[in-house]
């Protein structure tokens, strides 16, 4: 579980550009312990109630948010993790990526398809 | 008697969102429980919330109102899943439907510790409400297993067995298998009894997080 949510997360991290333009629009976390949908619910609502934020993937097996914003990631490190622990859990990673969340999303999916 | 009735004494998940309100409304062969729950914060949690038990040929009907506040006593994570342990407790207002009415305050108090994975799901409840006109104590565990690992795209099954005592004008043992079925926001459960007055009735559970 933790390798898969590292190669994601290490997938992530490669397919963004070291020195961009761009500014990151989407974010994926890492969360510890994220196993019940009833308490991942809250974790989506919490993020939906942020100005800007557009769409939010959860996914138990891996442990994983994916937080796409209409604009640019508008939420500090910080702020994220304090949403985080507000939902009663903790982040172990937090990774900004240039990437749509439809295209994280897809490449997520499809990454875990592939063994 | 009575007793067998209080299927679901507390709930089935005790861990409330900082901010979150769930509502949970429980119904077994001799009594309706209603909870409204809501997060205070990361480790406090308030409950308000009210048992109405039937009559039967041993005991009057009965209504129990409490107010609880819960405390998260821990909360940790392992690679697989999340353990915690809880401590719940405060005043409880019971009214024995009598003429005339008998009416006490009393206490109530719980501790209880789940471990949870996406397909494994294990619970401990230790209860008692405390009172002049009335006590009772329960101790329960669930086991329950999910078939198809949990997920947040779909309903997710559970099935599982749940063993209860409770001691009240008398002691009751209770056996009942169950399923769960979790849907993001909504819980829903449902058992049957194997043993005991209500051999053969059911109990269900529903919770719904705001």
């Amino acid at each position: 579980m933790s390798f898969m949510s590292s190669f994601l997360l290490s997938t992530v991290l490669l397919v963004n550009p070291i020195i961009s333009a761009t500014k990151p629009s989407a974010v994926v976390i890492d969360i510890r312990g994220m196993v019940c949908a009833f308490c991942a619910s809250s974790i989506e609502d919490k993020f939906k109630e942020i100005k800007g934020v557009r769409e939010v993937f959860v996914d138990l097996k891996t442990r994983t948010v994916i937080v796409g914003f209409e604009g640019p990631v508008t939420m500090s490190d910080k702020e994220i993790n304090t949403l985080i622990l507000d939902s009663g859990y903790t982040q172990r990673q937090i990774v900004r990526s240039e990437e749509s969340i439809d295209l994280l999303k897809k490449k997520y999916i499809e990454g875990f398809k592939t063994p | 008697m009575l007793a067998v009735g209080l299927c679901h004494a507390a709930m089935g998940s005790d861990f409330i969102p900082k901010g979150k309100t769930i509502g949970m409304i429980t119904q077994g062969p001799t009594m309706t429980r209603w909870d409204l729950n809501y997060g205070y914060s990361t480790k406090w949690a308030i409950r308000a919330s009210r048992i109405d038990w039937d009559s039967n040929p041993l005991d009057t009907s009965l209504t129990l109102q409490g107010l609880q506040a819960t405390y998260v006593l821990h909360r940790s994570y392992t690679e697989e899943g999340i353990l915690n342990i809880y401590l719940s407790g405060g005043p409880l207002w019971a009214a024995q439907r009598l003429t005339p009415e008998r009416r006490a305050v009393g206490f109530e108090g719980i501790i209880s510790a789940d471990y949870e994975t996406t397909q494994i799901y294990l619970r401990t409840v230790f209860e008692r409400f405390e009172s002049s006109i009335s006590t009772t104590q329960i101790s329960k565990a669930q086991v329950l297993y999910a078939p198809w690992e949990s997920s947040y795209a779909r309903p997710t099954l559970w099935v599982g067995i749940q063993a209860q005592q409770m001691q009240r004008t008398q002691i009751e043992r209770s056996l009942a298998p169950m399923i769960r079925i979790v849907s993001r926001r909504t819980w829903f459960e449902a058992g049957i009894h194997l043993a005991g007055e209500s051999r053969g009735k059911i109990f269900i559970q529903a919770m719904y997080l705001f």
